[in-house]
């Protein structure tokens, strides 16, 4: 029988350093919620929001498969291996943190915020190697439909990462549904609408709600509204 | 208050130098740490150990040996798997492991 648990979008920790408003899914930093650590591998799911010139200063990290989702504006990413780039809109950024690397990430812009989602997975193997990746997303791909944009497979579509984790992005008129279908018996998707409302399992969800469901198949989605827009990402429950 | 007293141990000097730097802005906690961990055995031996936080670098077996190591001489010592190499994660580990709804800067 399919388990659930939904995180309504109020619901989430909240933190505003002036420059940086941040809405944490999972507990985060100052924000602890005993019964909100991690959905299986999915430990962070952060809904930033950086203020015009501002950023994240260098600052390290390890262990941790971290994947960013410019939303709304340009973010500028450089790092210890010397990758420099401008994540914008519409693109996905990867990083291994693996033995460790130095990263910093600033608002492109002097004038307007910049809006993004920030998402830690547990690796499933510890002390790789640095990697770093980034990819143009195709918009016309996730129409009415779900579009892979990461597997853990570097061939498949998407970016890839060291964990059994597929995500996947839709973008759906009002009254069209999709499907999804488990990738890996066993691993649970959390559902992250983007914007909009959608209809999934017998909950009504609506903008920035989260819906976590394990022990199913597959299960389908309808959206609610226009320009619904949905992440979902796959991970195993067992970490 | 007690001082609960934490061995960082990790390959990446500059994510153990950091996660010492974090540890020790909570007043009920007092952080160590060491990248060789051949010096493990004569820390223990100088300091209380309440807690053991892996940051990366280490093998399993090397986690297993360096608990071992503690227990010898801290019967009681619990450990944390730390991920993340920063601040994002810490908190909640620390919270976790020592059964506290609050530390505070």
């Amino acid at each position: 029988m399919t388990k659930s648990i939904l995180h309504k979008a109020d619901s989430r920790g909240k933190a505003n350093h002036g420059w940086l408003i941040s809405s944490h899914t999972f507990s985060f930093a100052n924000y602890y919620d005993p019964s909100r650590i991690h959905f299986g591998a999915l430990r962070v799911l952060n809904d930033d929001m950086v203020k015009g010139g501002m950023g994240f200063g260098q600052h390290p990290h390890d262990n941790m498969e971290i994947i960013s989702i410019p939303l709304e504006g340009d973010l500028e990413h450089k790092d210890s291996m010397g990758n420099v780039a401008v994540i914008r809109q519409g693109d996905i950024q990867v990083m291994s943190a693996g033995t460790g690397i130095y990263h910093s990430e600033y608002n492109y812009h002097k004038d307007e915020a910049v809006k993004f989602l920030q998402i830690w997975v547990f690796p499933n193997k510890k002390n790789v190697t640095p990697r770093y990746d980034q990819i143009t997303l195709q918009n016309s791909d996730s129409v009415n439909q779900l579009q892979q944009i990461l597997s853990p497979n570097p061939e498949d579509e998407g970016v890839w990462i060291h964990q059994d984790a597929w995500f996947h992005l839709g973008n759906f008129e009002e009254g069209k549904s999709s499907h999804y279908q488990i990738k890996q018996s066993g691993n649970g998707v959390y559902a992250f609408v983007l914007e909009g409302q959608f209809s999934i399992e017998g909950y009504d969800l609506d903008r920035r709600d989260g819906l976590g469901l394990w022990d199913l198949e597959g299960f389908d989605l309808k959206a609610k509204s226009e320009n619904a827009k949905i992440l979902l990402m796959e991970v195993p429950m067992h970490i | 208050m007690k001082i609960h007293h934490i061995l960082v141990v990790g390959k990446n000097e500059a994510i153990v130098a950091l996660l010492i730097k974090l540890v020790n802005k909570y007043p009920e906690l007092f952080a160590l740490g060491t990248c060789e961990l051949e010096e493990v055995p004569s820390i223990c031996q100088k300091s209380p150990i309440d807690i053991v936080l892996f940051s990366s670098g280490l093998s399993l077996q090397q986690e297993k040996e360096m608990v071992q190591i503690v227990s010898q001489i801290h019967p009681n010592v619990k450990t944390i798997e730390h991920f993340g190499g920063g601040s994002g994660l810490l908190r909640t580990e620390l919270n976790q492991v020592l059964g506290l709804e609050l530390l505070s800067f």
